[in-house]
């Protein structure tokens, strides 16, 4: 082949490419939650070989595949969605070791201290709330499972604490508004640094 | 069949990017390639299970290709039906049939890689994306849009070339390693009626009466049950 | 040995369930700590006793706190190994199909969802842990019924009201005797993470409202509050299954007879 056809080829490549990495990044305007004690976001998308192992072996369904409005370079990578299960690495069936950082074999999840994990936090929108509109809830005050990450104002409205929140997202699971007033986001997400 | 029905069965762990069956963990060398380049550094945690497939590889050729992959013969097939069917006339450029393009193609994969920081090829690989939404569709019951990119790389095969023999980067990667394989078809000259049935149903374009493409060879055994003079066999390559 | 005094007292199960009952034991398997959730070990002697009435079936069911798996609940507090053992089946209801079920009387709903096997039931028998509650002051055996709704459902009452919604359910779903588990009970804040008391006691009755009413006088008491009874009458929950008929919840109108072991 000559040295035309070859640059045609591989720019068309690249331009594809880069085309799809963009488009869905205008669209998501929030990054993705991770597994506990995955990787730092550049290295975890390097290094995920999208195997889809760790899906298969959370105990609560907590880890979906990121699709394609997560993004080109996301795509296939796994995050962790709240609506369908909450993450136990902090309680439950993962307390002694997490799953999905057991089965990963390239590293991009790895082991971490129970106490150390942080997945991000969850955000309360007071506006959907049913206690903080007059209501009888505090659901989200019961299920969560570190002590101080929700306290309650008047004894009846939750106050959010996203220094102690571990992102478990057990809180957006169990909310019963419709739309759910709470959202997991990966604020303070405490990540592992690849050597 | 044998990746698709693992998840489901939940006898293998992972898909075909990475699979355990009991002890043994096979991964994917195009997909350790390139997360190794993406990370600037070696996945070590893929080293063994890419030397297993590495040496399966090197000993008999493209059996992956044969028995494995869920995508490629379906997809080619799907090809090969619409372009005689929808595009007779058409006559594909050989700008894909050349070895240097495949291998290109192959670079340019594994150079994106290494620039862009993620495995690229491993987003579009279609055995990946079919594995992957299997195993979402049987945990949670949701398929994503990528598989969207089957029907395009059929589209593309229809008027480039055939997707396993000529474009795949992890076919190609496997033709490279599989230059020395032990095993390959020989035609016994004196059964052999030159009747090219054994060229029309290799799925990777292998020409036997040639001699040509050897290393593409998936050990399918379609060409040896199709002869109609059982003029094939297997043989160690030294003896050929 | 709590549990069998208390149900001698009521006049022992022979006499309390009829013949051939279908039997469901609710007990509190809510989260995954034990403090949190009824004595397994007390669970199975609720069973034992009721063996004794011949029913046709026990079964000991639970629907977990949403957010927390049953099954993962049911082994990690043991109910799971120690009710087996003492020979009933153990249900994770949430697996079950649901039924609707008319409430003729509730004001703020007026028909509800639950699980097959409690509507199956002929007999129901709610076996709560005595705690305190951040939404409804104590969870006791009327709270405790919740167990028995899917997770829509127990949503929905928290939308609607959840202090009438709890009285509206157990007057269409009435749990026939209660055994309260009162062995360590959880002061201050609940249903998780309150400061654990030792009281060793058992509080049974054929009126959920009233054994209520006397096991939250006992927290309060334990507690140190000032007036336990005049607290009991803010527990909304309570009040209005009392309006509705469930049970009576005016102390003056309770007798207990109490027994204390040696």
């Amino acid at each position: 082949m000559n040295r035309r056809e070859f640059l045609r080829v591989f720019g068309v490549g690249i331009g594809v490419i880069a085309l799809f990495d963009m488009f869905p990044r205008i669209i998501r305007r929030r990054n993705l939650v991770r597994p506990p004690g995955s990787v730092v976001e550049e290295a975890f998308n390097a290094v995920c070989i999208r195997c889809a192992r760790c899906i298969q072996v959370c105990p609560t369904g907590a880890i979906v595949i990121a699709d394609m409005s997560d993004g080109f370079k996301e795509l296939g990578t796994p995050k962790i969605d709240p609506l369908r299960g909450p993450c136990e690495r902090i309680q439950g069936r993962c307390d002694q070791k997490a799953k999905c950082a057991e089965v990963c074999p390239t590293g991009a999840i790895r082991p971490i201290d129970r106490r150390a994990a942080k997945t991000g936090s969850a955000i309360i929108n007071a506006d959907r709330c049913i206690a903080w509109r007059g209501g009888s809830c505090l659901v989200c005050y019961e299920v969560c499972p570190v002590q101080g990450a929700i306290s309650l104002m008047d004894e009846s409205r939750p106050i959010f604490h996203a220094d102690i929140c571990v992102g478990c997202g057990r809180c957006v699971y169990a909310c019963p508004a419709q739309p759910k007033a709470l959202t997991l986001t990966s604020e303070g997400e405490r990540r592992l640094w690849p050597d | 069949m044998v990746v698709a029905s693992g998840p489901v069965l939940q006898i293998a762990r992972g898909s075909i990017c990475t699979i355990s069956l009991g002890l043994i963990t096979l991964t994917c060398p195009l997909g350790f390639i390139q997360t190794s380049l993406a990370s600037s550094s070696i996945v070590l945690g893929l080293v063994v299970p890419t030397a297993t497939i590495v040496a399966a590889t090197i000993l008999l050729g493209r059996v992956f290709c044969g028995w494995i992959c869920p995508a490629g013969n379906v997809m080619q097939h799907f090809g090969d039906v619409g372009r005689s069917r929808y595009l007779p006339g058409l006559r594909l450029t050989s700008f894909f049939q050349q070895n240097s393009t495949r291998i290109v193609l192959l670079g340019s994969t594994l150079v994106a890689s290494a620039v862009l920081r993620y495995p690229v090829f491993c987003v579009v690989c279609p055995v990946g994306i079919i594995c992957r939404n299997v195993i979402s569709l049987v945990h949670y019951g949701s398929i994503g849009l990528d598989l969207l990119l089957i029907p395009g790389i059929v589209a593309l095969e229809l008027v480039l070339a055939p997707w396993c023999a000529h474009i795949c980067p992890l076919g190609t990667t496997l033709s490279v390693l599989s230059r020395k394989s032990t095993i390959v078809p020989v035609i016994d000259k004196a059964k052999c009626v030159v009747c090219s049935i054994c060229t029309k149903v290799c799925s990777l374009k292998v020409s036997l009466i040639h001699s040509r493409a050897l290393e593409d060879c998936s050990k399918c055994l379609e060409c040896s049950v199709r002869c109609p003079t059982n003029a094939i066999e297997w043989r160690k390559r030294a003896e050929s | 040995m709590l549990v069998e005094k208390a149900l001698e007292l009521l006049g022992g199960t022979e006499k309390l369930v009829p013949r051939e009952a279908a039997i469901l034991v609710k007990p509190n398997v809510g989260f995954y700590e034990k403090d949190a959730t009824t004595d397994p070990q007390l669970t199975a002697a609720v069973v034992k006793a009721l063996k004794r009435a011949k029913p046709i079936r026990i079964v000991v069911g639970e629907s977990s706190v949403r957010g927390y798996d049953t099954d993962h609940a049911l082994e990690a507090t043991e109910m799971r190994s120690v009710v087996e053992e003492a020979g009933a089946e153990v249900k994770n209801l949430r697996k079950d199909p649901i039924v609707r079920v008319e409430i003729p009387e509730g004001r703020a709903i007026t028909s509800v969802s639950v699980f097959k096997t409690v509507h199956d039931s002929s007999y129901i028998v709610s076996v709560p842990r005595l705690k305190r509650h951040s939404a409804t002051v104590t969870t006791i055996s009327l709270k405790n019924m919740m167990g028995t709704l899917p997770d829509n459902e127990k949503g929905r009452f928290h939308q609607v009201d959840l202090s009438q919604c709890i009285a509206d359910l157990n007057s269409a779903v009435r749990p026939n005797l209660v055994i309260i588990d009162g062995t360590r009970v959880m002061t201050k804040s609940g249903p998780t993470g309150g400061v654990m008391v030792d009281l060793n006691m058992v509080v049974a009755s054929l009126d959920p409202v009233a054994a209520d009413v006397v096991a939250a006088e006992e927290l309060f008491k334990a507690e140190g509050v000032a007036d336990p009874r005049r607290s009991i009458t803010s527990i909304e929950h309570i009040q209005r299954a009392a309006e509705l008929g469930v049970g009576v919840a005016d102390r003056s109108k309770i007798e207990v007879l109490e027994v204390t072991l040696a």
